[in-house]
């Protein structure tokens, strides 16, 4: 379970940047998963709640967007989502594709209160 | 200055636990104050790919190259690296960075080939990544050396998803795994430059279909080097072999 670690370096992060910004507490962040990322998105959620205790981020709210794998394909030239979650064309099954999304493991944003 | 293990702590373990001892009470203000929205934009792994990008420079530089080999447990990962090193002893200069939960027994085979290998163990991690193999480097000499082999954590996951600085991964299946796996597990397949299929002696004694897993692994990777091993016996590592032999002086 490597979600373990990575959600470790999520919180190091939002804390720090947190505090950079005098903030007092996170209520909220916007994470990004792709589906083809390696990182699953349920095990994040889990780990956080340990992970985040005595942290600037302890009780925020994670709010995951998952994003399919999307493959642009040399073959048939088109651009689309595979499902099955394979880096193959799934119009043409082509196998000579550039993955355009779905790697993603992001903090878009994140709501925070300030001091009084 | 390093701020993730502490430098000199040789237990390079993150768990919850250590989060858990500096818990403190948070002194609420109930009066909330103002809420605003920061934007971050920020890759979680942005830290660990720095870190591997330094390391890949670091080596590049001293004219090292780096393989980061993946597998399950039990694919063969240590036999194969052993026989590589004896047989190339007098061409390749090669040290090993050997990574396992608990133990230095890989190390100490390693080390019985006469090669400069330092061992991490993760204890409760279940992969490598860039910073434990940054400072693990610092302890190998190096000089010399003209290739770095990292053997990850038998697991054929979590290891597909960290950059370590390596120029390439490379993915052993063995025989006795099932063709399949390159579709059940795309993502070490297709973050791999090569595939390694070993203990091929085996092939008589189970059901496993040489071209039926060529052909998942190039549906995930058509690039994907294919190589087959053996190393029981008289054994056959000729393609592997050459693969080191052009890894080792052409990158």
């Amino acid at each position: 379970m490597h979600e373990l670690g990575l959600t470790k370096e999520l919180v190091d992060i939002v804390d720090a940047r947190a505090r950079e910004a005098g903030a007092v507490k996170i209520k909220s962040i916007m994470l990004t998963i792709g589906a083809f990322s390696g990182v699953e998105a349920d095990a994040v959620s889990f780990c956080f709640e340990v992970v985040a205790k005595g942290t600037l981020a302890e009780g925020a709210e994670l709010v995951i967007e998952r994003v399919p794998l999307k493959v642009d394909c040399a073959g048939c030239g088109r651009t689309s989502v595979n499902e099955d979650n394979f880096p193959i064309c799934p119009l043409c099954g082509g196998t000579n594709v550039v993955i355009t999304s779905g790697r993603e493991f992001v903090i878009r944003s994140m709501e925070v209160e300030d001091n009084v | 200055m390093c701020d993730e293990c502490g430098c000199g702590n040789p237990d390079t373990t993150k768990t919850a636990g250590d989060n858990a001892a500096s818990h403190h009470e948070h002194k609420h203000t109930h009066d909330h104050g103002d809420v605003k929205i920061l934007e971050l934009g920020a890759d979680v792994r942005a830290r660990n790919d720095a870190i591997a990008a330094g390391t890949r420079n670091l080596l590049k530089k001293r004219g090292i190259t780096v393989i980061n080999l993946i597998s399950s447990p039990g694919s063969g990962k240590t036999t194969l690296l052993e026989k590589t090193l004896v047989a190339l002893k007098d061409e390749i200069k090669i040290a090993v960075v050997e990574g396992d939960q608990q133990t230095d027994r890989d190390a100490e085979r390693i080390r019985a080939c006469g090669v400069p290998v330092v061992q991490i163990n993760t204890i409760s991690s279940c992969h490598l990544d860039a910073h434990q193999v940054a400072h693990a480097i610092e302890d190998l000499p190096l000089d010399g050396v003209k290739m770095l082999v990292i053997e990850n954590v038998g697991n054929l996951v979590c290891p597909a998803s960290f950059d370590l600085g390596e120029a390439m991964k490379v993915v052993l299946l063995s025989v006795t795994e099932g063709d399949d796996k390159p579709l059940k597990y795309p993502l070490a397949f297709h973050n791999a430059g090569a595939m390694v299929i070993t203990k091929t002696d085996l092939l008589p004694h189970v059901d496993f279909d040489v071209k039926k897993c060529r052909s998942f692994a190039k549906r995930v990777n058509p690039a994907l080097k294919i190589i087959e091993t053996s190393c029981r016996g008289a054994g056959d590592l000729s393609q592997w072999l050459d693969f080191v032999r052009g890894f080792g002086t052409d990158k």
